[in-house]
């Protein structure tokens, strides 16, 4: 895979390239991806509330690639940041647990059996970490649906691509076809990691904790896996159809935040969990910058692509560009 | 995408709650599993008071009462004038239950499975196609169900014969129960571990059309193929039942009894999902069928919180409309006065029960003192919206039982309700006055009693329902047998509301009319 990175462009020293084309696009992509950059933005206004609502309107859009760009309003969320107050109440409250199994302050102080107040505390806890869980279910979702969607519009993008596609063009054959094996690459990587598993059990009190912080470090080990599969897919893509691919200011960093989630996993297990919560936070907000770049990409894309149905028999949008 | 073919468990599982959610249907089945319970039931209760007939007839029951009582148990039951007795009806009631178990099981996980397979792939799933599945593959499903059974808890069949032989070649009892407790844990771990191969038995049924060695052996390769999978449903089930058996534990020494409720949300909700998600598992996973495609699913979260309840307030209302129809229409007097029948036999049967020693021996207790009841209903051992709750729940699902086991050509629901009759039978002659024991029964059984009654009513006209239908089949007894079925399960629906007011008055004011006429908790 690198040989053939290197034999089409040398100066790259990485798979994630050409990640923001818009100085180098051709005037006609551009032209094109204005009128999509509106069409992206109307429908963020008037198309998303509706399918908040609905995704069955989504899910009926007859072209595949507009449908899986659209899905992104739905799969690319944010979480709200005040849930992680959840996870702090929930790791004072299981503390509490522990403080009054161990000391009886609470029994001792008020009189009533431990019994009670355990029970008492440890339903308020588990109440608190409900919430958590959800936190959990929304980090590992959002990485499936995501994954899910990114892995869809490719496909589609792949395909419409190939059927425009003269096989007597050697090049842009190589390229689909570079893009199909990655593509292949990704659905054999990118494997679902049940999100309804990981947020049950991030509920068991204690080591729960313990499932959450692997929960946290497979999302982000994996996250940046695909990053660098899905990235050097799209530019296979671009190089199909015959947009520049090069060096640009956004091409040298990593847009998934790179952690050293392995120390995370560590620390998270030395400090009881405290550190967990630091790292839920921050995995709440590590994919925003993989998801902006990504749609402006798609935005980029999804015109040129879309345009293909209509003029492959005429060859205009190959020959144009 | 070059032969590569996944199975997504997450996608499945939402789709399976969209799949319940626009098919209510889904519960039946589910529903009638718990008459499938109460039938069970009824074969063990209903032993039982032939059994304490039996005694009460030969005046043997106040000696074997007083000896249970007063803890020598084994005592009682070795005596040679109950021990044959006893014996008899217990292989009756084994043999009953195992019978019950199998068959019914057959024809209930049949119409389980088959109308999940209908529900993901029509429109509109009815209770005919409900019926019909049932009744299409029963007999495959209830062999399996055995062989499932058989080879699941093979390990652990094969210690207690180990453990027999052992007895028999040494004669040491001691020795024989060392060696099956030195056993016994490994066996169970190697029941589970063959439970996760053998989870797709059921579905393998209805899906591919096969039974016994067949689906037990398709389920295996299912299993085995796609073991990520099959752990995470095993894991996802676990992990649910394991949160719901915390939670009831949790709120115990609070006050708060949850098992109704939890009980409840596994019946209606948690098992239909699940088991529609497993059978889904084993659709995607065969090799004809195309990988399930991605569409991102509506939150359910949202959805249970705020839609969820609005449809089912709508089934709720439309099920009092139901119970408004069947209880005056003139061609259900005989099944409400069949109901009545079996609650005044019970009720008659009670009392002689009662007063041919069971009385005597329980009065002979001592500390006993008629005028108590029950210290654990009330405040501030449990907290009274929650017991209220608890109770109407409770007695919600002994309707849905009692009604659905109609099914097996109401002779369950006549038992049910007689059996009920019976405890109140057995409960009033011990009461000090008639005044007391209706300042304790009248309050909230005014409105349970009859309730009650309602759902056995609803029951024995689904079981003549069901006799015409197995003795003259044909489209029109079907049709009724349809009928019938559906309108026991509108008529439930319905009884929730007059269960949840009796419920709250059982626990908030009935012990306030008990104290006022006499009763001490």
């Amino acid at each position: 895979m690198d040989d053939r990175r290197h034999n089409h462009s040398p100066n790259l020293t990485s798979t994630r390239r050409s990640l923001d084309a818009t100085t180098l696009i051709a005037p006609t992509a551009l032209d094109l991806r204005l009128h999509a950059s509106t069409f992206v933005t109307l429908s963020r206004k008037y198309i998303a509330p509706l399918t908040v609502v609905n995704n069955d309107t989504l899910n009926q859009e007859a072209d595949e690639i507009i449908r899986y760009s659209e899905m992104r309003n739905v799969t690319d969320y944010s979480i709200d940041s005040s849930l992680i107050l959840t996870a702090l109440a929930s790791w004072i409250l299981w503390a509490l647990y522990v403080i009054e199994s161990r000391y009886r302050p609470i029994s001792h102080a008020s009189g009533i059996p431990l019994a009670t107040s355990l029970s008492a505390i440890s339903l308020a806890a588990f109440v608190a970490t409900v919430p958590v869980s959800y936190l959990v279910y929304s980090i590992v979702n959002r990485r499936n649906v995501h994954f899910e969607r990114s892995e869809g519009l490719l496909r589609a993008s792949i395909g419409r691509l190939k059927n425009s596609t003269n096989p007597a063009d050697t090049a842009r054959m190589f390229a689909v076809n570079t893009a199909e094996r990655d593509l292949l690459a990704i659905a054999v990587e990118d494997k679902e990691r049940s999100a309804y598993v990981w947020s049950l059990l991030s509920l068991v009190p204690f080591i729960g904790g313990l499932f959450l912080a692997y929960a946290l470090f497979r999302v982000n080990s994996d996250f940046q896996k695909h990053e660098q599969r899905e990235f050097a897919t799209i530019e296979d893509l671009q190089r199909a159809l015959g947009l520049p691919v090069g060096h640009v200011s956004v091409q040298p960093q990593r847009w998934y935040p790179s952690r050293n989630s392995l120390a995370y996993f560590v620390v998270s297990i030395f400090t009881a969990g405290w550190f967990s919560i630091y790292w839920l936070y921050v995995a709440m907000h590590d994919p925003r910058a993989h998801f902006e770049i990504q749609s402006h990409l798609e935005n980029e894309l999804q015109p040129l692509l879309t345009g293909l149905r209509q003029f492959s028999s005429a060859s205009i949008i190959g020959g144009g560009i | 995408m070059s032969g590569l073919k996944r199975l997504f468990f997450d996608r499945i599982l939402e789709r399976s709650y969209w799949v319940w959610r626009r098919h209510p249907i889904l519960m039946v089945p589910t529903m009638l599993g718990t008459g499938l319970s109460t039938i069970e039931q009824s074969v063990v209760t209903m032993t039982a008071v032939a059994f304490l007939n039996l005694l009460a007839g030969q005046g043997l029951l106040k000696s074997f009462a007083t000896r249970i009582f007063t803890g020598s148990i084994f005592g009682a039951i070795i005596d040679p004038a109950i021990f044959p007795m006893l014996i008899v009806l217990a292989t009756i009631s084994l043999v009953g239950i195992a019978l019950v178990s199998i068959l019914g099981g057959g024809f209930v996980y049949s119409a389980e499975y088959g109308v999940y397979v209908d529900a993901w792939q029509k429109d509109s799933v009815s209770f005919n196609s409900l019926l019909a599945n049932g009744a299409r593959r029963w007999k495959a499903m209830a062999w399996t169900i055995f062989l499932t059974v058989l080879v699941t808890w093979s390990p652990l069949i094969l210690v207690g014969i180990v453990t027999l032989l052992v007895y028999i070649g040494t004669g040491n009892l001691i020795a024989a129960a060392l060696s099956f407790l030195l056993v016994y844990e490994f066996a169970i771990g190697a029941s589970l571990l063959l439970s996760l191969f053998t989870l797709y038995a059921y579905p393998a049924v209805v899906v591919d059309q096969i039974s016994g060695f067949a689906a037990v052996k398709h389920s295996f390769r299912v299993a085995s193929h796609n073991l990520g999978t099959t752990m995470t449903y095993a894991l996802v089930r676990g992990a649910f039942q394991l949160l719901l058996a915390f939670i009831v534990i949790l709120g115990a020494p609070l006050g708060l009894p949850l098992t109704s409720l939890t009980t409840a949300v596994v019946t209606l909700l948690l098992l239909p999902i699940l088991h529609s998600t497993k059978t889904m598992i084993y659709h995607y996973a065969r090799p004809d069928v195309a990988e399930m495609e991605f569409r991102p699913s509506n939150p359910i979260i949202g959805d249970m919180y705020r839609r969820l309840p609005r449809a089912a307030w709508r089934k709720v209302k439309n099920g009092l409309f139901e119970i408004g129809r069947f209880l005056v229409s003139p061609s259900n007097f005989p099944f409400h006065v069949a109901a009545i029948l079996a609650l005044a036999i019970g009720i008659v049967d009670g009392n002689y029960i009662t007063n041919s020693g069971l009385g005597t021996a329980i009065q002979l207790q001592p500390g006993y003192d008629p005028r108590k009841g029950n210290p654990n209903v009330i405040f501030p051992n449990v907290l009274p919206p929650f017991l209220g709750i608890d109770l109407f729940l409770h007695n919600w699902l002994v309707s849905v039982g009692t009604a659905l086991a109609g099914i097996g050509f109401g002779i369950p629901s006549f038992a049910d309700i007689l059996f009920n009759g019976f405890i109140l039978g057995i409960v009033q002659p011990l009461t000090p006055s008639n005044t007391m024991f209706l300042a304790a029964i009248l309050p909230h059984g005014i409105i349970e009693i009859p309730s009650l009654v309602i759902a056995g009513s609803v029951g024995i006209k689904l079981g003549t329902a069901a006799w015409r239908a197995k003795l003259s089949p044909s489209p029109e007894s079907t049709e009724t047998l349809s009928r019938s079925l559906r309108q026991a399960v509108y008529v439930v629906v319905g009884l929730a509301v007059l269960f949840l007011i009796a419920g709250l008055i059982e626990a908030d004011i009935t012990p306030i009319i008990m104290r006022m006429y006499g009763w001490t908790f």
